[in-house]
């Protein structure tokens, strides 16, 4: 892991189009400012979390499904 | 499509499948499966509101997902210049949209916070994330058993109202 310090003002590049910037620093919260084309597709960590837990769930389920109610919801289409 | 054009999958749940190379749908991955580029969307039952999504890299992977709005009508998710992107979409009208079903014997639930875009005429499909958080990621769907809601007609799957 790459660990650089930041102060508010300062920023950092990732690639050549996406700047993060330390908007402020107060009570153990950091606000940042994320520039980024429109095709970046930006996310906090634990909403992405979520949907890979919930794909989980759904992948698994399709099999204890079939297996639990041993009905037709399997049959080659 | 020319006769060759097929792509073969030894299936663990469907057995020998054979999907025509045009259908062929590219996500790039999906969160949790960053591996599983290539997908096939198969209609098992024409009276089932659900489709199944079959991995065509992973013979363990299948979602079952089915079009939100069959379900709720008002669903009408707010997509990003980045989230058409993904599929390659200049415009929404281009797309398909699917959310992924989880079945369980005590009643399913569509993932609504992240559906599915697929865009049919590039082959490309995105789960995307929305931004505004007003769907949920686990909405109980209004039948109490999917197979039921599989074989029941639209209007009653559609006698609860959402939200």
């Amino acid at each position: 892991v790459l660990v650089l310090t930041r102060r508010p003002g300062e920023s950092l590049r990732l690639g050549e189009d996406v700047r993060v910037t330390v908007l402020s620093v107060a009570g153990g919260q950091v606000r940042l400012g994320i520039e980024a084309p429109a095709s970046v597709s930006v996310l906090r960590e634990e909403v992405f979390e979520r949907v890979v837990q919930a794909n989980r769930e759904a992948a698994a389920a399709p099999q204890a499904f079939t297996r639990a109610a041993g009905d037709g919801a399997g049959e080659e289409p | 499509v020319t006769a060759d054009a097929w792509v073969t999958l030894e299936h663990v749940r469907f057995g020998t499948l054979r999907v025509p190379e045009g259908e062929v749908l590219h996500f790039g991955g999906l969160p949790g499966f960053p591996g599983a580029d290539r997908f096939a969307l198969l209609r098992h039952d024409r009276a089932s509101p659900f489709l199944w999504l079959v991995s065509l890299d992973d013979p363990q992977l299948c979602f079952a997902v089915a079009d939100p709005r069959q379900f709720f009508p008002a669903y009408a998710p707010v997509l990003s210049a980045a989230h058409l992107a993904s599929v390659q979409a200049r415009d929404e009208r281009d797309l398909e949209l699917y959310a992924i079903a989880t079945l369980r014997t005590e009643g399913a639930t569509l993932n609504l916070a992240a559906p599915l875009l697929v865009h049919a005429e590039r082959r490309r499909g995105a789960q995307v994330v929305l931004e505004s958080g007003d769907w949920p990621l686990r909405e109980p769907l209004p039948a109490p058993r999917p197979p039921d809601a599989a074989r029941a007609p639209a209007a009653q799957i559609e006698s609860k109202p959402h939200r």
